[in-house]
């Protein structure tokens, strides 16, 4: 307990310094702001009462001519992130390049991050995603491909893009921000087509707890992934498989393939709009690449029999030793096998169109019995690369019977 | 549900350092495909092996002998019992089995083939090892080997056999501990052969090939197979057998021709070790796994058929099955015993009705997945629900659809919900009654067999109703296939139908018959899958406990040449079944004059030997004794044999020696030590022991009959194999029971055994048993013994020129002609053209047949004799064969090469200046319409010193040759009695093997000296005695 107030007051004296060398010069075509008008108060957010970090958007304030203006501002902190428990100050930061803060009235707020029980900063980590420096532990990426019309199966790449040109974050949550540039038709092409990827940097768990709310895009079907196993980033699940008829304007004839390269781009699961639970890419499966939970064994529904696409949902993803249990809200589990080659790997979620969000995107490392563990401690790393089979199995030549044919057997030749 | 797993990071790391791609046990072993159409093995990765590599306890007791091991930090237990039926088994029991709940170890193959009792295990204490022993023959010396173990498996000679250690057991284990595969590797010596492992296309012998173990619809390739089974025979004198169902595979000496290696993905370790004979130990798999059926007699005839699509094309399928029936009466006068009518072609009114109406039966084709061309589930099951039910005690109330269900729901929650309503899962009880649903209508309309195919494409990450996962089902599924459609199918007819599967497992056998899959219609083929595969694959069947099956006749892809058909149909002879098949629809008359003109005498052939063959399949469902045993099966001490893989013995006696080589007219033959061989086509003896060179034209298929060979036989009353005959005719073409036997080298006992009535189903039926001996008394005679009087009139002594006979103590009368049947003129006729065969009438209820043997002389000439063809066309003429002297002749023999001459002259000239040509009373030319092979001309009396042969018209195959042209004297009147018999085998003692090989005289025991016959009188006929067995043409001639 000790310590960890040591460390704030470090942090905080850190963030103030920093602060201070934030402030830009005047350059002669900006307004200098040299008053300001709003009035800033300390902020604290109680993860465990779903408090949000909300900083104003504007400053008000005056120039040395004493014109009132209005400074559209962003808050920066190095240090913050939504997870970490602690104080920071942030500092505004004009978004236009032509107003400037004087030295002597930097906007400043001292922000409290009490996670306060919401989950235990030992085994887990949360992004409530609430601030923009949550995603500097992310990276992004977007399908840009161009097939070719000639049939056979190509592979489908991911390209690191800024996150911010496809995402945005609102309302406290992360909301996919790109329009889609093919149809909303269901079939390979389109599948492969307009994905954006976001990635957790970090944390490579072979045994872990996903657990992420979405929500869908109100006016399509397209899927929001949760995303496990990635161990290659810029690898989609599938292959594009374009077959001799294929039509590229429309992507009728092409369908998504799968076989033991696209492995490594992981497991992407996702439920439907109608609450039907599919896992696709490194799962052991039906042949597919899939495993497709659309009913209800017993009772012949649904699976997610009250399923509302307009309200957001939590999902949860418990690996433990190879064999993952998913969960939508308050579900029954759904498990599966992950493929060896997706053991371990990155986190994340993506999305195939505008509208799609995430939020309260929380890892828990477990242990290989399913006990929340260290993360510190946890194992971690991708999966390992597979090997020759190099069993030879008995020497032979150690052989301790020598056996003799014997006068019973006729030993001539031919 | 995610099991516990306390070493989980240990195993991880493990892993780190030895992940492992599926693929192989060895990364120098061959590659072997994983996936087929229909089927594609699931990849078991990161697994680590470890072999056992320590013995932490032992524990004796009553009766299981537990060894308790370590292996590679994981505890494996293997327990050792002594089953009833011999031999002994291991099985394993692992650590995380036990954890969860497992007292004892799981049964192989879903326990559906266990002992019928353990024996009580006896311990004793020989010189610091531990004696165990049942109450069978086989021991073991188990003794401490490092820090693991030695099981010297010993015989009940004591005769150190092999032995296991621990090291020769492995076990891989994936990242949970769970064993994903298991490896047994035993030790191969120089010259040692494996025998077995269901149905091969590659080998008779498995020393040096590596096999998939894994069902697959595979087209034949050599390293695949349809039918699966782990039972390895090898001739040190031990079988061993993986009551295993899993994917896997063996490598047989390819990597280290010191062991083999046979690996299986699945964790549960069971074989059962038989000491003893191939034949022996295929009894005591057979006592577990279940013997071949029996089928009704027509089922033995000949079936003819083909795709459905070849019948569908032209006129349609009513026209071309009625084409196809009617060209084999209006050519041989035949109605085949059944036609095998695919698809669409069996479920048409007008095809059957057809059928029936000339009582041949229509054989239909299914498919796991037929049902969905004939109805909806509904509608064919119309009484059962969609999943199981059960009442409140857990009593199953119906076992709903007969599909596999997706087993992750039925593991994480204990319910049902089907992979895919697609194949029926005949683990489940009410795919019977599916069975029946897709078929009564057709029934009714005279269906009377089935093809059941495509067994293979069984999926493995499914769960099936008997609760095993596909990897252990796939392969197994053809034993449950095989049940219900045999069942099904057994419920309507009792026995009067036949059931021919593709896919094969252990057990399977039990319910039946099998076709040897598809075939390309070559000799190899690119893939080496055509008809030489066959061979193989009915060899390695007969020593997998399966018996009842044919190839198709023609191959399914494509068409065979016109040389391949007529080797083909010689081998379906020579088939337990004759089923003629194709992509196309084969006929014998669309492959030249030969193959036209002899399939009849083939047929009639088959019809024959149809009484041999069903005492051998009676034979085989009682005693298990194969109706086709390889070389190394039937002579396992005769090492030099082990190795040849294309020649079988057939039905006990009958050694089958196919031509595997295109256009080709001889070929090499070991015959087997301990007897002597009567060729079938020459009627001359040969010692065992010898290797021939055969003449073996296109239209002689080279088969010997064992000496003291006893074998039943129809023939009409004309006495002539391959001669028109019927069953049911009430004239002189009525088929008539015969024996055909062969003089012995020593006593020998024959029994065969004849179904009466109809069966009640594959495993029950009425037969008689007659038991004959047949004994060597002096040099000069032998005497067929038959206690209870055999009411077989009809004798055929084949090898044969008999200097006398009498039965039951009187003599029997020399005849001139063949007796007559019809007026009881009870006596014998010896073929006068010198040839070794006595047709003998005797009174009904004889015990006692002795036979007198002799000999005639005549002298002979060989004007030319060559292996390689000699062209009778030169570029200044014809070319002259010159005799050393002036000779006398009264019959020539041409033999033909592939190519020969169907019209011609022989002429001939004391100077070579003036010639004279043999006439024919009956036609233009010496010989008109031959078909190639050998022509036995009678000439009359001339004399000559010089021979040409004058063609006027070709056969099929281009410029006709000839390989040897003989010239022999009128032989003497008298038969001689033989006196001084040098038969080196009359002696002989199966362990006894003074007489190597290479010491035999290939020229002390051949036939010369029954040479030297009586003057040929035949006409013209297409006959089967005398001569060369199939299609010889014998034509009297004189000279004007």
């Amino acid at each position: 307990m000790k310590n960890k107030t040591k460390t704030g007051l470090i942090s905080l004296i850190l963030s103030m310094c920093m602060a201070v060398s934030l402030v830009p010069k005047v350059s002669a075509a900006q307004t200098e702001i040299v008053s300001i008008k709003t009035t800033l108060t300390d902020k604290t957010v109680d993860r465990s009462q779903s408090g949000s970090l909300s900083l104003p958007t504007v400053i008000v304030g005056y120039d040395s001519a004493n014109n009132m203006r209005t400074v559209s501002v962003t808050w920066e902190n190095d240090e913050y992130r939504s997870y970490k428990d602690g104080t920071f100050v942030f500092t505004a930061v004009p978004t236009d390049s032509q107003y400037s803060f004087a030295s002597s009235c930097v906007p400043q707020v001292k922000v409290t991050n009490k996670i306060n029980g919401d989950f235990d900063s030992n085994t887990s980590r949360k992004y409530y995603f609430d601030h923009k420096n949550d995603l500097l532990d992310f990276s992004c990426y977007y399908t840009e491909n161009t097939f070719s019309n000639t049939a056979g199966y190509y592979d489908i790449k991911l390209s690191e893009k800024p996150i911010l040109d496809y995402w945005q974050l609102s309302s406290g949550k992360i909301s996919a921000n790109f329009e889609r540039t093919t149809e909303n038709v269901w079939n390979g092409l389109n599948r492969a087509s307009c994905v954006s990827s976001v990635i957790l940097n970090s944390l490579q768990l072979y045994n872990f707890k996903l657990e992420v709310d979405y929500k869908h895009a109100s006016n399509n079907w397209w899927y929001p992934y949760v995303l496990f196993g990635v161990q290659d980033p810029t690898r989609f699940f599938g292959k594009l498989y374009v077959s001799p008829t294929a039509d590229m304007a429309t992507g009728e004839g092409t369908d998504l393939a799968f076989d033991r390269s696209t492995l490594v781009g992981g497991v992407y699961a996702y439920s439907e709009i109608e609450g039907k639970l599919n896992v696709y890419g490194a799962v052991k499966d039906d042949g597919y690449g899939r495993l497709y939970f659309d009913k209800d064994i017993s009772e012949d529904k649904n699976v997610l029999a009250t399923y509302n696409r307009n309200e957001t949902h939590r999902m949860s993803i418990t690996v433990i030793d190879g064999v993952f249990g998913i969960q939508i809200d308050d579900s029954d589990v759904f498990y599966g096998d992950v493929d060896d080659e997706a053991l371990g790997g990155f986190l994340g979620f993506a999305a195939c169109s505008k509208g799609v969000s995430f939020d309260n995107f929380k890892v828990t490392a477990l242990d290989e019995n399913g006990n929340e563990t260290k993360l510190s401690e946890a194992l971690q790393g991708k999966a390992p690369a597979l090997k020759e089979d190099n069993y030879t199995g008995w020497d032979s030549s150690k052989c301790p019977l020598e056996f003799v044919w014997g006068n019973g057997f006729d030993q001539s030749k031919r | 549900m995610l099991r516990k797993c306390s070493r989980a990071l240990l195993i991880f790391f493990c892993a780190l350092l030895a992940v492992i791609p599926f693929g192989g046990i060895s990364a120098s072993a061959a590659e072997l495909k994983t996936e087929f159409s229909g089927a594609s093995v699931p990849e078991e990765k990161n697994y680590t092996w470890s072999s056992i590599t320590a013995v932490t306890s032992t524990k004796k007791m009553r009766k299981y002998f537990i060894i308790r091991t370590d292996c590679g930090g994981y505890s494996a237990d293997l327990y050792i019992s002594f089953p009833k039926e011999g031999g002994f088994r291991l099985q394993a029991l692992h650590e995380f089995q036990k954890e969860d709940g497992l007292t004892s170890p799981q049964a192989g193959n879903n326990g559906l083939f266990e002992p019928d009792a353990l024996e009580v295990v006896h311990y004793a204490n020989d010189s610091g090892a531990l004696l165990l022993y049942g109450g069978g023959d086989t021991i073991i010396r188990y003794t401490k080997y490092g820090n693991g173990f030695e099981m010297q498996i010993r015989n009940g000679d004591d005769k150190r056999i092999i032995s296991i250690t621990n090291l020769q057991i492995s076990f891989a284990y994936d990242r949970k501990g769970n064993v994903v595969r298991s490896m047994v590797e035993m030790p191969l010596v120089s010259r040692e052969a494996i025998y077995g492992g269901g149905e091969r296309f590659n080998d008779a012998n498995q020393v040096g090939h590596t096999i998939s173990l894994t069902n697959f619809d595979c087209w034949s390739q050599p390293e695949y197979s349809y039918k699966n089974v782990p039972l390895f025979h090898s001739n040190r004198g031990y079988s061993i057998w993986f009551n295993m169902s899993y994917s896997g595979q063996a490598d047989i000496g390819e990597t280290d021709s010191k062991k083999y290696s046979v690996t299986f993905d699945g964790e549960k370790l069971d074989f059962y070790l038989f000491t003893g004979t191939p034949l022996e130990n295929l009894k005591r798999y057979t006592d577990l796994t279940g013997t071949s059926g029996v089928s009704e007699t027509w089922t033995y005839g000949f079936w003819t058929g083909a795709q459905n699509a070849a019948f569908e094309k032209g006129g349609g399928t009513l026209t071309n099955v009625t084409k196809l029936i009617e060209g084999y009466k209006s050519r041989y006068n035949f109605y085949p015993e059944a036609c095998y009518a695919e698809g669409e072609a069996a479920r048409t009114t007008s095809v059957t009705e057809y059928l029936s109406g000339k009582g041949i039966k229509t054989l239909g084709w299914f498919s796991p997945n037929l049902w969905k061309n004939l109805g909806s589930v509904s509608d064919l099951l119309p009484n059962v629900t969609e999943y199981p039910s059960f009442d409140s005690s857990g009593k199953i109330l119906s076992s709903g659809q007969p599909f596999v269900y997706f087993s992750k729901y039925f593991k994480t929650y204990g319910k049902y919900k089907f992979f895919d309503k697609d194949y029926i899962d005949f683990s489940n009880p009410n795919s019977v009654e599916m069975i029946k649903a897709c078929w009564e209508q057709y029934w009714n309309n005279g269906v009377r067999g089935s093809m059941n195919d495509f067994g293979e494409w069984f999926p493995f990450e499914t769960m099936y109703f008997n609760g095993l996962d596909g990897d252990e089902m796939h392969n197994l599924i053809s034993y449950y296939y095989a049940k219900s459609a045999n069942e099904a199918w057994s419920n309507k007819f009792g026995n009067d139908y036949v059931l021919f599967m593709r896919s094969g497992c252990a057990g399977s056998q039990y319910y039946s018959g099998d076709f040897l899959g598809d075939q390309v219609s070559a000799y190899y083929g690119d893939d080496n899958n055509g008809y030489v595969s066959t061979i193989y694959a009915m060899i390695s069947m007969g020593a997998s406990g399966f018996n009842l099956y044919g190839a198709d006749l023609g191959g399914l892809g494509g068409t065979p040449s016109d040389d391949l058909w007529n080797r083909w149909v010689q081998l379906s002879v020579f088939s337990p079944y004759m089923r003629q098949h194709g992509s196309v629809i084969h006929t014998p008359w669309s492959h030249g004059t030969q193959a036209t003109k002899s399939f009849g005498s083939w047929y009639y052939f088959r019809k024959n030997i149809v009484p041999m063959i069903e005492s051998a399949a009676i034979d085989a469902e009682k005693t298990s004794n194969p109706i086709i045993k390889g070389m190394m099966m039937a002579y396992p001490y005769q090492i030099a044999l082990a190795d040849i893989n294309d020649q079988y013995i057939f039905c006990d006696d009958f050694l089958v020696c196919p031509v595997t080589v295109e256009n080709t007219t001889y070929r090499e033959i070991t015959l087997p030590k301990g007897s002597t061989w009567y060729g079938l086509s020459d009627y001359e003896n040969y010692g065992g022991g010898n290797t021939v060179n055969f003449y073996s034209p296109t239209s002689n298929f080279p088969v010997f009959v064992k000496g003291g060979a006893v074998k039943a036989v129809n023939v009409p009353s004309g006495m002539e194999l391959g001669a028109e005959m019927h069953d049911e005719s009430n004239d002189d073409k009525q088929a008539l029971n015969a024996l055909l036997i062969t003089p012995p080298d020593n006593d020998r006992t024959s029994v065969i055994y004849k179904k009466t009535g109809q069966s009640t189903d594959y495993h029950t039926y009425n037969c008689t048993t007659e038991t004959y001996e047949n004994r060597r008394g002096s040099d000069s005679d032998f005497t067929i013994l038959n206690e209870q009087g055999s009411d077989r009139q009809i004798v055929l002594a084949l090898g044969v020129t008999a200097a006398s006979i009498t039965v039951d103590g009187q003599p029997l009368s020399s005849l001139a002609h063949t007796p007559s049947y019809t007026n009881n003129e009870y006596g014998y006729y010896v073929d006068t053209t010198g040839k070794g065969m006595t047709k003998i009438l005797l009174p009904k209820g004889w015990k006692s047949l002795n036979i007198v043997k002799g000999s005639v002389e005549r002298s002979s000439a060989t004007l030319v004799s060559s292996s390689k063809p000699v062209s009778l066309v030169t570029s200044t003429g014809f070319k002259v064969f010159e005799s050393d002297s002036v000779i006398d002749a009264s019959e020539i023999k041409v033999m033909w090469s592939t190519a020969f001459a169907d019209n011609y002259d022989i002429e001939y000239s004391l100077d070579g200046e003036s010639w004279n040509t043999i006439k024919s009373e009956s036609s233009e030319h010496t010989v008109t319409n031959g078909a190639g092979s050998v022509d036995t001309v009678d000439c009359g009396n001339i004399s000559a010193k010089y021979f040409k042969i004058v063609p006027y018209d070709v056969g099929d195959d281009g410029e006709p040759a000839v390989n040897a042209v003989e010239v022999y004297s009128e032989p003497s009147e008298r038969i001689e009695v033989v006196k001084n018999d040098t038969n080196i085998w009359k002696n002989f003692k199966e362990d006894n093997y003074d007489i190597p090989f290479e010491d035999i005289s290939v020229g002390s025991l051949n036939g010369t000296s029954y040479k030297g016959m009586l003057t040929a009188s035949l006409m013209i006929a297409v006959i089967f005695a005398g001569g060369t067995l199939f299609v010889v043409y014998y034509r009297k001639k004189h000279i004007n």
